[in-house]
């Protein structure tokens, strides 16, 4: 795998406060890598250097495999914090200007991008006079101009109808499928998020605490049922020979996960007490990517 | 970095704003000739024709200071206020490379502003005061452009260090017209505290207009220096400026 981003103890201290501490984050070529983490986490800081808007305290970040940082950007594309657009210009304008700035010369692309961004009706209108979901549309647009291949989109689906997020998402899985575009998202939207992604990294206090691809989640995320018993071994037993499942996990002396016949529990305990297991507690586990993210904030502050 | 002012051009050209600094330089400077008019009897000119060769009245009332000012505010203050500069970082643009795009659209604009001024100026020199038009009018027309247009552009590699460093377009533009009325004024009051003669006054982006006289001997060693002086200073300022600071 072709390395997009390394990040080697990468660390932005203001004013002596930590935004984000030593960061070693890798993101290989084709990957949809979601940062998640509360408001104030450091996803903000971490993209901002990653895209050269801000300097890192110490650290460093290697981009496409040490190629140099002004070569390497321009094979980037970003959207950080809320749409930077001229508004005294229209929509198409915008475009124009930018794929001046970028070096787009490519005849019809201004275009392409207004029609991948479904703002092609919109070409002409003020920037005043478009909706923050049409601000948001046309700042994905302008990160598109010159086909990149790695896109940094911070909160790209902020202001989107349930439409527009939907059109969204589908156009970053058609850029990562078709084109090999690499995606860097973070977004509050956990569930949105959790439909594009094929790998995590979850921020605390400036902390990447957690890297996780798209399997390893759904590994960790999966739902069955937990029992506790009197005997793992006896019910490990009972799983294969009465219900004929070897799809369980035996976590310690007395809990066992059964990840068949998660919707039909009594079965489970009827066939339990018929083997001779006692069964103290039967509980129901599967967590959502927001419910992983809350328990993991909810662990990491405890600590 | 030429892409970068491809694009500062496209902005410009499509922007009303330019064209409305086009238009209001043309007025200011046609307001500035009838200020003269109107006030030569209280003057003690007689014959209002007297003051078609007196060009410095006419530069003296600001008639290319203010407007440039004005124009340079409205066309490059707005990518610090929409943060759309920050896409162009973002995309490998170094920050050096973006102040001198700048710089150089904000000459080319200096260029244009004294073009659009200095011929209104002339043709209601014409109309107005009645001059007379031959070939050395001319040639004295163009000489003055060149002079003013050198003049000028101290003025702008100062205003166009001011919108970097300020960012904000009206603190900006109060910071410019403060310099432009009241500079002139401090810095004599510090060369003479310190018995510098004019040394500091003679150097002053906005004092250089003096230096240019109409169909009479231009300092053209003082304007130039002084313009290069600027160019060479501003720069080395506004960059290590811009390279300190994150962008928000």
């Amino acid at each position: 795998m072709k390395g997009i981003v390394k990040t080697n103890a990468l660390t932005k201290k203001y004013h002596g406060f930590a935004a984000v501490s030593e960061v070693n984050m890798s993101i290989e070529k084709g990957d949809i890598y979601a940062l998640i983490g509360e408001n104030g986490a450091g996803k903000s800081t971490l993209m901002k250097m990653l895209s050269g808007l801000a300097t890192p305290t110490s650290g460093e970040v290697i981009l496409f495999e040490n190629q140099h940082p002004e070569v390497a950007r321009f094979r980037m594309g970003c959207l950080i914090d809320s749409p930077a657009l001229d508004t005294r210009l229209s929509v198409r304008d915008n475009l124009e200007m930018f794929a001046r700035a970028f070096g787009c010369h490519k005849a019809g692309e201004v275009d392409r991008i207004l029609e991948l961004v479904g703002m092609t009706k919109h070409a002409g209108k003020a920037i005043r006079k478009t909706s923050l979901g049409m601000k948001q549309r046309l700042a994905i647009g302008i990160a598109l101009l010159g086909s990149p291949d790695f896109l940094i989109l911070d909160e790209p689906m902020n202001g989107l109808d349930p439409m527009g997020i939907q059109e969204i998402r589908q156009l970053l899985k058609k850029l990562n499928e078709e084109n090999q575009t690499t995606i860097l998202i973070s977004s509050h939207l956990l569930d949105e998020v959790s439909k594009v992604a094929t790998r995590y990294g979850f921020m605390k206090g400036g902390h990447l605490i957690q890297e996780l691809s798209e399997e390893e989640l759904e590994e960790k995320s999966k739902t069955c049922l937990r029992l506790k018993v009197s005997d793992t071994a006896k019910a490990a037993m009972v799983c294969e020979k009465e219900l004929g499942t070897e799809n369980y996990e035996v976590i310690d002396a007395e809990t066992i996960r059964l990840f068949d016949y998660v919707d039909e529990s009594s079965k489970v305990v009827t066939a339990m007490v018929r083997g001779g297991v006692e069964v103290g507690e039967i509980v129901h586990v599967g967590e959502s990517l927001e419910e992983f993210f809350n328990n993991l904030m909810t662990a990491e502050a405890r600590q | 970095m030429l892409n970068v002012m491809r694009a500062s051009f496209y902005k410009m050209f499509r922007d009303k704003a330019f064209v409305l600094c086009l238009v209001g330089t043309a007025c200011w400077s046609m307001i500035v000739i009838m200020a003269q008019v109107l006030t030569s009897n209280a003057r003690g000119i007689v014959d209002v024709s007297e003051l078609a060769n007196r060009w410095y009245g006419f530069i003296g009332l600001h008639a290319i200071e203010v407007p440039l000012i004005i124009s340079a505010v409205l066309l490059f203050s707005g990518e610090f206020r929409d943060k759309s500069w920050k896409l162009l970082i973002a995309k490998g643009i170094s920050k050096a490379s973006y102040f001198f795009s700048k710089l150089i659209s904000m000459l080319c604009l200096t260029v244009i502003l004294c073009f659009v001024s200095i011929l209104t100026l002339a043709i209601g020199n014409v109309v107005l005061l009645h001059a007379t038009v031959d070939a050395a009018y001319v040639g004295n027309v163009l000489l003055f452009f060149l002079g003013q247009t050198i003049a000028h552009c101290s003025i702008a590699i100062i205003t166009i260090m001011v919108i970097c460093i300020v960012k904000r377009g009206e603190i900006a533009s109060i910071l410019c017209l403060m310099m432009m009325v009241l500079g002139y004024v401090i810095l004599h009051g510090l060369e003479s505290a310190l018995s510098l003669g004019e040394l500091i006054t003679d150097y002053w982006a906005f004092s250089q207009t003096a230096f240019v006289d109409f169909g009479g001997v231009t300092n053209w060693g003082r304007i130039s220096i002084a313009f290069l002086g600027y160019l060479v200073v501003c720069s080395v300022i506004t960059i290590t400026f811009l390279k300190q600071k994150d962008i928000e």
